[in-house]
């Protein structure tokens, strides 16, 4: 084979994710007419965004510490409950439906940073209290996170109740701009803002900081890096927290697009971030966009062609990426 | 020389001679006797219907300790094919004008049928890759499940579940129906939990403990494990589908939540770690003990409420009795890994290791 | 005066129920640089990932600068001033030749990248593949990839694992011309089986066999006598 076809293949394979994700964006054209499909789109980018904020820190937690943290859902449902207690709070205040524009956005940063807080003191405990109970057996990880996320589960209804809470967002962010027939959400747009953000800084930390190399290394030979002199169980906890807390905004934006909060929605979503895990490939943030993106997508177009098999859809393609890259689009 | 017998042909001199007489056979048959005996001898029927979940739950957990316990693989979708063998059995039986025998047939062999494909598929796909994901896909399969069984009304009836009649012979509408089912599925779950035993015992099943206990030694050895992991995932997983078929023929009604959602999922996983993974005595005594739990545990938490003050947060603390499920579970797994029956094993493998180095 | 820089006075090791370790003793001398010989099997890479606190000290002890090290955790060993080459996988293929060696800068300062000088000119492909990843390199600029991480550090005793394994020749020559250059600036412990390469650099030596020393002295010494060479390492 010339290595031109050579270096043609390794392109195709290198950048297949991209492919798949354009004949996703294209395919649905087929059968939704445009300003659905414009809105369906923005939708299921948005959807993604919120996806890959789990799963980004569920792949590198795997991909650093071999640890599958079943309970990150609820990390994520903590957040969404975090958000909302303080958007209820601040409601009664006035700042969120009727404030200025300055409130609104004091409301939603605000509801964001409780979000953080609160998942990085249930990340800690998690780590602390369950994890490093069973360093090293992953089966015993697994299930024991398994349980801790039904326990997680019960103490949201306990605290909060078992039903569903609606929130109401702050004035600003609330709403769409109407382009002609094509209704765009504005708070999805800004969704999409976020998840971009969070994949340049995190890219730009792990390429360029000191402690990205470390994490890099990390992933790859844990070893090596303990033999350098790097003590790695304060890097396990840095991540585990750094994952956690993006998980919790990941839930917090996803109850203000949703405009509610309810038990089981770290649990629900909890799939979809499997799902792009598997996808883009453990260890992997980038892998993990591309994957919420695809997953996201998917899901969205087929919700609205035919609702039950939206989740199927997704599964479908876990399956395909995992026969043809049997560790993921990006993975080690 | 000849005539010396090394300790451990010794012990299996010592099995064999002590088979039929020994205490564990005893018990095996008064237990099997108990079950027979009781719907006959106790009237209330809240206990007969109480055993028969039992039963049905106990090959459930059988099964999953085949495909956990003794071939290591983790899946989350088990209980989704005890759901497949409940539904054939419900939509079949719902759709049709003259409920029969031949029906039931037809049920199971649908539901099996079903069940082999799925499980089939599932295994070739993930096992191509790290076991992790099989669990993952697992999970994610089983949830869409759910989702299927739920909003596939026109099939399923939806999330309000299904009502159907049976045979007349099983049929509650004749006196004897009940007893006749319950004797069906005390002779079924037998039967299978027997063909359980047997599987685990043969050598097939020794080359999947092997497999289980250091993958590569196996492989190494020339056993393509591939193949080996598949024929549990799929003994087990049809196994399931039957226990699902005996659940409906009892309960007459089945619902998506109940028989797909992961509640169940997370029952079977404490049953079978409590009982003890990888000793299918484990599931009788894991399903026994759970089960009572789950039935006296909301119980003794209302008793406690109605001694301690109202306040809304005392008042979640007894209602969600599945918080202290989890935390039951989390604290089992770091502190009581082997379960009932495997922490009593080995303690009795000790006192045999003991006795040996002594004898020798 | 002669200072023993790391002593390891009747040190087991179990891993489960394997004895893996049973009973070595070390002395290694400041400077001196050491050869620890035997065949496979015998316990060399077992000992120095117990140096290291890889694997368990379960008796004896591990004295390193006067320090008690036996049980410490890896990092803690590692800042102390030993540097590792392992065996196998030293450098992280993901991450760029640079990259591998800012890793290892810790506190990054002067000192590192004089050392880091002193490296491009024992290894000049590594100042060429400054910028490419660590995986596209060869096995020998793997090897001196490996080397110079661990000496860019201000180690006091670097233990190099096999480093000329699966290597060939004219690559082991250049990694011993560079461990012979090292020498001076450090305490080089080097496990090897390839006697050529650990006669070249090694002054002192020590057998190990079955997970115990069973012999030592010095290297010029051992290179003519054929019989401890026969029975301990298989050779001559």
């Amino acid at each position: 084979m010339s290595s031109q076809s050579i270096l043609r293949q390794e392109n195709i394979k290198k950048n297949y994710g991209w492919f798949i994700v354009i004949v996703i964006c294209l395919l649905p054209l087929l059968k939704i007419s445009f300003d659905n499909y414009i809105t369906l789109t923005i939708a299921g980018l948005a959807l993604g965004m919120f996806v890959f904020l789990t799963a980004s820190g569920l792949s590198v937690i795997f991909g650093l510490m071999d640890v599958l943290n079943m309970a990150h859902g609820a990390i994520f449902a903590f957040g969404g409950y975090a958000s909302y207690t303080v958007l209820k709070r601040l409601g009664t205040l006035g700042w969120v439906e009727t404030g200025t524009l300055g409130q609104s956005w004091a409301s939603f940063g605000l509801g964001i940073l409780a979000a953080i807080i609160v998942g990085v003191v249930v990340g800690f405990i998690i780590e602390r209290v369950i994890i490093r109970q069973v360093y090293g057996d992953h089966l015993k990880q697994i299930l024991i996170t398994f349980g801790a996320s039904y326990v997680m589960v019960e103490i949201i209804k306990i605290i909060w109740g078992p039903n569903v809470e609606p929130i109401s967002i702050p004035d600003a962010f609330g709403g769409s701009w109407v382009l002609g027939n094509i209704i765009i959400s504005k708070f999805r747009i800004m969704a999409i803002f976020v998840g971009v953000l969070v994949l340049i800084v995190s890219q730009l930390v792990l390429k360029k900081t000191k402690i990205g190399i470390i994490v890099r290394a990390g992933v790859e030979n844990k070893e090596v890096v303990q033999a350098i002199g790097y003590n790695i169980n304060k890097i396990f906890t840095a991540v585990f927290l750094v994952g956690a807390a993006l998980a919790a905004i990941g839930g917090a934006m996803f109850s203000y697009n949703k405009l509610s909060v309810y038990p089981m929605m770290g649990e629900e979503q909890f799939i979809f971030a499997i799902i792009v895990v598997c996808i883009g490939g453990m260890g992997s943030i980038a892998g993990s966009f591309i994957g919420a993106i695809m997953v996201g997508l998917a899901y969205n177009y087929v919700a609205f062609l035919l609702p039950p098999l939206a989740l199927g859809i997704d599964i479908l393609l876990m399956a395909i990426i995992l026969l043809i890259k049997p560790k993921g689009m990006m993975g080690q | 020389m000849i005539n010396e017998l090394t300790p451990v042909q010794q012990d299996r001199l010592h099995e064999q001679k002590t088979k039929y007489t020994n205490k564990a056979f005893w018990l095996q048959l008064i237990f099997i006797a108990c079950l027979i005996l009781v719907p006959l001898v106790i009237p209330s029927f809240r206990v007969t219907d109480m055993v028969a979940k039992i039963m049905i739950m106990i090959v459930l957990v059988a099964s999953y300790d085949l495909i956990l316990g003794y071939t290591g693989i983790l899946s989350f979708a088990h209980h989704m094919f005890y759901g497949i063998g409940a539904y054939s059995v419900a939509l079949l039986f719902y759709h049709s004008s003259n409920p029969s025998a031949y029906l039931l047939i037809a049920a199971i062999i649908i539901a099996v049928a079903l069940s082999f494909v799925l499980s089939l598929l599932l295994t070739v796909f993930s096992l191509r890759v790290q076991a992790i994901f099989f669990a993952l896909l697992s999970l994610a399969v089983a949830e869409f499940m759910l989702i299927l069984s739920e909003q596939w009304t026109s099939l399923t009836k939806g999330e309000d579940g299904v009502n159907f009649p049976l045979p007349d012979l099983l049929s509650s509408a004749n006196a004897s129906g009940r007893m006749v089912t319950y004797y069906l599925i005390l002779v079924t779950c037998l039967f299978l939990f027997f063909l359980l035993m047997r599987f685990v015992q043969s050598p097939l099943g020794k080359v999947l403990r092997g497999i289980k206990d250091n993958e590569k030694r196996a492989t190494a050895m020339g056993y393509k494990t591939l193949r080996y992991k598949i024929v549990p995932i799929v003994i087990g997983s049809c196994i399931a589908s039957i226990a699902g078929i005996l659940y409906a023929l009892w309960l007459r009604f089945v619902d998506p939540v109940t028989v797909f959602g992961s509640a169940l999922m997370i029952n079977i996983l404490i049953m079978v770690i409590v009982g003890g993974l990888g000793t299918l005595w484990g599931s009788i005594c894991g399903a026994v003990l759970v089960y009572l739990a789950q039935t006296w545990l909301p119980d003794l938490l209302k008793v406690m409420a109605s001694v301690l003050p109202p306040h809304p947060i005392i008042t979640g603390l007894t209602e969600r009795w599945l918080l202290y499920f989890g935390i039951m579970f989390v604290l089992i797994i770091i502190y009581f890994p082997r379960g009932v029956i495997g922490t009593i094993q080995k303690v009795i493998n000790e006192k045999k290791a003991e006795r040996l180095r002594k004898g020798a | 005066m002669d200072k023993i820089i790391l002593s390891l006075k009747e040190v087991h090791s179990h891993i489960g129920q394997h004895h893996i370790l049973q009973g070595v003793s070390l002395n290694i001398i400041e400077k001196r640089p050491t050869a620890i010989l035997g065949r496979n099997g015998a316990g060399k890479t077992s000992t120095i990932r117990t140096i290291m606190g890889f694997n368990p000290l379960t008796s004896g002890s591990i004295e390193f600068n006067g320090e008690n090290i036996g049980g410490a955790k890896p990092f803690d060993v590692a800042r102390k001033g030993i540097g590792m080459v392992p065996e196998e996988m030293a450098v992280i293929r993901d991450l760029t030749v640079e990259e591998n060696f800012r890793l290892a800068m810790i506190n990054e300062n002067e000192g590192h990248w004089q050392r880091m000088d002193e490296i491009w000119r024992l290894f000049p492909a590594m100042k060429k593949f400054w910028k490419s990843k660590a995986g596209t390199l060869s096995g020998g600029q793997k090897q001196m990839l490996a080397i110079g991480r661990a000496f860019v550090d201000d180690r006091k005793v670097l233990l190099v694992d096999e480093p000329s394994k699966g290597l060939a020749p004219i690559v082991v020559d250049q990694l011993g011309e560079a461990l012979i250059h090292l020498r001076e600036k450090t305490t080089v412990i080097l496990i090897e089986q390839n006697f050529y390469l650990a006669s070249r650099v090694g002054i002192d030596y020590f057998i190990l066999d079955d997970g115990r020393t069973v012999h030592q002295g010095r290297m010029a010494d051992l290179v003519n006598d054929d019989a401890i060479k026969h029975k301990y390492l298989g050779i001559g």
